[in-house]
């Protein structure tokens, strides 16, 4: 290597390093069998999740009353058509039980969920809240952040994911794989949150211009060689320059030259998507994309060196047509043949040194807010504020935590209304999601909820010690 | 009555003080507002970032930004920003095409630039992509957006009021054309076009935005409707919560929780029934129904003129319509009285725009949006103050920023949408009408814009606004994406010449666009174009800073490919074309003399070399990092 070419080399590596951006020494192009290690997904539904939709009683609940309400309060989000609330159940939902015995149903385009409930593998916490708002923008925050009670709308702040990286051993990452980033991301360095994120919108196109092969003097090889050196050599010489605002678009091109290259040939190297990846047709294009970059990022996590992936489905805000509009969406995610069935029946077959990746992961299912209790007049639900939280792992302890129909939501309260007949009315936030989060956390790494969500200790909680235990460790 | 008693009245005075001082807290005070720059600093730097900032670079002469530069800070802003649909020193018409008459709405823009007017220079091939139709009768979207984009460009059309408007309906009160169709989404963005060329206040644009028929589309309350033999609300409150926090900013963060959602919303949603939309046969000229819907509203109880005419009770089916005083709402603690939804609306916007949180954040939003994404406490104090002192004018606030140090500031930066970045290159890069409707239509930005998710009347978040600087600068794949398209699509900014007709048929006479860089680039005094002149008036055609971050590294690279037409290390030595040369080498080291070389030689615009070098140059410097971020100082 000629004294330059080294010179070379060294300064971009050092650049990538300032981007926070290590290519681990024992990463190779090959596709080898490789162990993806404890990894959290979350999977942020936009626009306010009706996730008591997902989740009915069954009509053996031993309330007839909480029926009554719930039907009456609900019915016309079914578009009128069922004379009964059981008709309605047996043509929406699928009846199932939890470990104790309890029946109830989950709904019927929701496939894989309720067949990976029924193997233990799905925990729902049922009247949790990541926010106390019901606007979005401020909800969304909280719930990116991990805080729920905070009230600013500053988005150059701290998110939980990049809290939790940065309590985890050896230089690790977030990997963003929607189309735009998440503050859930974000480091707690202002100027460098992004500096242990990488975006992988599109794993199979990740890597910048180089050489194409062909004449060196053509335009395309002049501009590239242009910009390459430029950005190689100017960006060593503002690596300094953190507070800059031209700062983040020199850590871009580093990170993306120092990961486009070796996952570009990882991928390469590993052969085409398996077919029901590559034609996976969804509702939400994005989100089929997100799937197949979910299952190329388990084929190179040691290039990525990867331990928090961030995803996303948007248009979750059913204020109208919601049958409908939830149901195409929760066929997209939770459908027997939809996003997360088809990539982890893939992720299962491939090989592993001694865990399989599927086992590996953790899925935790967020979102602004939850909506109200008594549907609104337009065959839809509007904003409310508590939710149903979900988890979905091999290491889960799969069931129900909290109470799944409380009730009180078709009782008379203190002022004499019964939130099943009064607008407003939602679901009662009763477990903050600080504390399901602080479990994901030390599942990952002892010790690290303590500072990822230093309010978890007195924060909410339905029942002392409901969650205890939610995740093996 | 005088007060003669000296501690009562300081008493007096003292409560006047603490209770100005407490409401301007949060209205913002009128002490306290935006400093003009002083006239002695301003200079063409200044001019080129309010270009920047407000009209996309805009379409402005050298001559004109270098007059600008020449007068005093406030008249030239006053000349640069204006709400006319034409503005003939920003954007100056060209003789010959008559695009300036239809500037004010995107509406006739598509029926001019779709015609075969003899004064419409748009290349015939291209005026079915302007059409209100497409190719199946049906509306268009994709013609709708090629139309702003391209009005943009057109000298002729005022590029601020388009980014003003685009401001309102894509990001402020913003709405996504998949709720509305194309036809309905165009009436809204030109009422509020129109809105701010007549009147340009805070409150009207509001009011239009908010009784606008795409809206209660988009949002559903269209069908929100209030039984009044019964009293039963039926509809939702989605519009109703969004009404305070996106069109007036207020989060309900002063007021209390229960009465926010429990009193001010839920009449809010009360307030917005009957405002059901027309559906009238054939609207648009489209065959297709789900076309047919049109504003503006008729509050009235009425017939549309549907294949079978729908009653639409539109005063029935309001709270209390017509029943006066009893039709009144308890909103943001005031009453808010009208017969139909259009009069309580009008009523409720100058309440709710007078609301201290509406005052604190609506002011701050404008300016983040346009213009500075680290804005402090002190910068914010006074963009309020200022925003107090306009009384809801928003030229006039506008303009005050746009003159003022908080603008031009060391600490002010702005990250560069996918907008902001493509259409200042494409303004810049365009260098007469000609060349802006005879280049082939691969030349518009709209695709580039597209991939790096800027798409107007599709925000990227639907009613919370598209596309932020903030979130492209955050987004690698936008930079790749930009990356890609000027290494591997580099005749997109290096286009020279086009064929093109204006009329149909194999007869027609065939037209030819030339890119003519030397007729802009001025030469020495010798009458040469030297490279290095070139390349530094080329950095601030496009990034406006006056050279300040051009540094050596990017000047080498600009001089050879202005001189060589060869990338600077390929110059140096093409066996190793690899290396990164520094600064230190190339100012002090043995790349030294090449680089010199290369700066000193001339260059010969009659030949179409030398604007296809400009155009390799063009995508070299709109891919470094001073193409995504412009500074205030």
């Amino acid at each position: 290597m000629k004294r330059r070419d080294f010179l070379k080399n060294s300064i971009y590596t050092s650049m990538a390093a300032g981007a926070g951006l290590t290519l681990p020494l024992h990463a190779s192009a090959a596709c080898n069998a490789v162990d993806m290690p404890r990894t959290l997904v979350n999977l942020m539904l936009y626009g306010g999740v009706d996730s008591k939709f997902i989740f009915m009683p069954a009509p053996s609940h031993f309330s007839s009353n909480y029926l009554d309400k719930i039907w009456a309060a609900r019915s016309s989000l079914y578009g009128g058509i069922y004379p009964t609330y059981t008709d309605m159940f047996n043509n929406e939902y699928l009846l199932t039980t939890d470990k104790s015995g309890f029946e109830f149903g989950i709904f019927k385009r929701c496939g894989w969920l309720k067949s990976e409930f029924d193997a233990g593998r799905v925990a729902v916490i049922a009247n949790s809240f990541c926010s106390t708002s019901r606007r979005h923008d401020q909800s969304q925050l909280n719930a990116n952040a991990g805080d729920p009670v905070y009230d600013a709308l500053h988005y150059d702040r701290d998110g939980w994911g990049g809290r939790l990286i940065e309590q985890l051993p050896g230089s690790v990452n977030t990997v963003e794989l929607a189309h735009e980033i998440s503050v859930f991301g974000n480091g707690t360095n202002a100027g460098e949150r992004l500096r242990q994120v990488i975006h992988a919108q599109d794993t199979r196109a990740i890597a910048l211009p180089n050489y194409d092969g062909g004449n060196p003097a053509s335009r395309r090889n002049i501009l590239s060689r242009a910009l390459k050196s430029y950005y190689q050599a100017r960006g060593a010489e503002v690596a300094g320059q953190t507070n800059s605002p031209y700062s983040v678009f020199f850590q871009h091109d580093a990170a993306l030259r120092e990961f486009g290259g070796a996952v570009e040939s990882r991928l390469n190297d590993c052969g085409v998507l398996p077919a029901s990846l590559a034609n996976l047709t969804l509702n939400s294009g994005h989100f089929a994309q997100q799937c197949r970059n979910l299952y190329d990022v388990c084929l190179a996590p040691d290039i990525l060196n990867v331990r928090t992936l961030s995803m996303r489905y948007d248009r979750f805000d059913t204020h109208n047509n919601e049958l409908f509009r939830i149901g195409n969406n929760l066929e997209d995610l939770f459908g027997a043949s939809g996003g997360l069935a088809t990539t982890m029946a893939e992720i299962s077959t491939l090989p592993y040194l001694n865990k399989a990746a599927r086992d590996n992961l953790v899925l935790y299912f967020s979102s602004d807010f939850g909506r109200q209790l008594r549907a609104n007049g337009d065959a839809g639900t509007d904003h409310g504020r508590g939710l149903y939280s979900i988890l979905w792992g091999t290491d889960v302890s799969g069931g129900l935590y909290g109470e799944m129909f409380p009730e009180r939501e078709a009782n008379s309260d203190a002022n004499g209304e019964v939130p099943f007949e009064t607008s407003g009315a939602d679901v009662l936030g009763q477990t903050s999601t600080e504390k399901i989060l602080a479990e994901v956390c030390e599942w990952m790494e002892p010790g690290s909820s303590n500072i990822v969500f230093p309010g978890a200790g007195s924060a909410k909680i339905e029942v002392p010690g409901l969650v205890d235990g939610l995740l093996a460790v | 009555m005088s007060i003669r008693n000296w501690p009562t009245r300081l008493l007096l005075v003292l409560c006047f003080t603490i209770f100005v001082s407490s409401a301007y807290a949060a209205r913002g005070d009128r002490n306290n507002t935006l400093n003009d720059v002083r006239p002695r600093h301003w200079d063409e730097s200044h001019v080129r970032r309010v270009l920047a900032a407000f009209a996309y670079g805009g379409l402005a002469s050298d001559a004109q930004i270098d007059t600008w530069s020449r007068m005093r800070p406030r008249h030239a802003v006053a000349e640069i920003l204006t709400f006319d649909s034409v503005n003939n020193k920003l954007s100056p018409p060209e003789a010959g095409d008559d695009t300036s008459l239809h500037c004010g709405s995107l509406a006739s823009l598509q029926a001019f630039w779709s015609s075969d007017d003899p004064y419409n220079m748009m290349k015939y091939g291209d005026r079915s992509r302007y059409a209100v139709l497409n190719a199946n009768n049906r509306l268009s979207t994709s013609n709708l957006q090629r139309t702003w984009v391209k009005a943009i460009s057109t000298r002729g059309c005022n590029p601020f009021l388009h980014k003003m408007a685009l401001y309102i309906t894509n990001y402020h009160a913003s709405i996504s054309v998949e709720k509305t169709r194309a036809g309905l989404i165009r009436d809204y963005y030109d009422r509020i076009a129109a809105a701010l060329s007549n009147s340009g206040d805070f409150i009207d644009v509001m009011t239009v935005a908010a009784t606008d028929a795409a809206l209660a589309r988009a949002y559903g309350h269209r069908l929100s409707k209030y039984y009044n033999r019964t009293e039963v609300f039926k509809g939702t409150d989605d519009f109703a919560r969004e009404f305070h926090q996106l069109l007036f900013r207020i989060n309900g963060t002063t007021e209390n929780t229960v009465y926010h959602e429990d009193t001010t919303i839920e009449h809010t949603a009360w307030m917005l029934t009957g405002m059901n939309v027309d559906r009238n046969q054939g609207a648009y000229g489209s065959p297709d129904k789900v076309d047919w819907y049109i504003g503006p509203i008729d509050f009235s109880d009425h017939y549309d003129d549907y294949t079978k005419p729908r009653n639409l009770r539109n005063t029935s089916l309001h709270y209390h319509g017509n029943t006066g005083e009893d039709s009144c709402l308890e909103i943001l603690h005031s009453t808010i009285c009208g017969d139909n939804a259009g009069e309580k609306i009008a009523e409720l916007a100058r309440v709710a725009a007078e609301h201290s949180e509406s005052m604190a954040n609506v002011p701050v939003t404008i300016i983040d949006f346009f213009a500075d994404d680290n804005l402090d406490a002190n910068k914010i104090k006074a963009i309020r103050g200022t925003w107090a002192e306009a009384d809801y004018n928003l030229l006039k606030f506008i303009r005050k920023y746009a003159a003022s140090t908080a603008f031009h500031n060391t600490n002010t930066f702005k990250y560069r949408t996918a907008f902001d970045r493509n259409l200042l290159v494409q303004n810049k890069n365009t260098l007469d009408n000609e060349e802006a409707f005879g280049r082939d239509l691969f030349d518009s930005p709209f695709a580039r814009m597209r991939d790096q998710g800027a798409v107007i009347f599709d925000p990227a978040h639907d009613v919370f606004g598209g596309q932020t600087g903030f979130q492209a600068a955050n987004n690698r794949y936008l930079f790749r994406d930009a990356y890609w398209s000027n290494v591997a699509k580099s005749t997109f900014l290096l286009d020279i010449s086009d064929t093109y007709t204006l009329d149909p048929g194999v007869d027609a006479a065939v037209y030819k666009w030339q890119k003519d860089w030397g007729s802009v680039i001025p030469v020495n005094a010798n009458g040469e174009y030297v490279v290095a002149d070139v390349a530094e008036w080329l950095w601030n055609h496009f990034i406006g800073d006056g050279g300040k971050n051009f540094d050596p590294i990017a000047r080498a690279q600009v001089h050879a490919l202005l001189a060589d037409n060869r990338d600077f290390a390929y110059v140096v030595d093409p066996s190793n074309p690899d290396v990164a040369y520094s600064s230190d080498e190339i100012v002090n080291g043995a790349a030294s003399a090449t680089d010199q070389a290369l700066a000193a030689e001339t260059m010969n615009f009659n030949q179409n070399t030398a604007n296809i070098r400009v155009g390799m140059a063009i995508n070299f410097i709109t891919m470094t990092p001073y193409a995504f971020v412009m500074e205030g100082k």
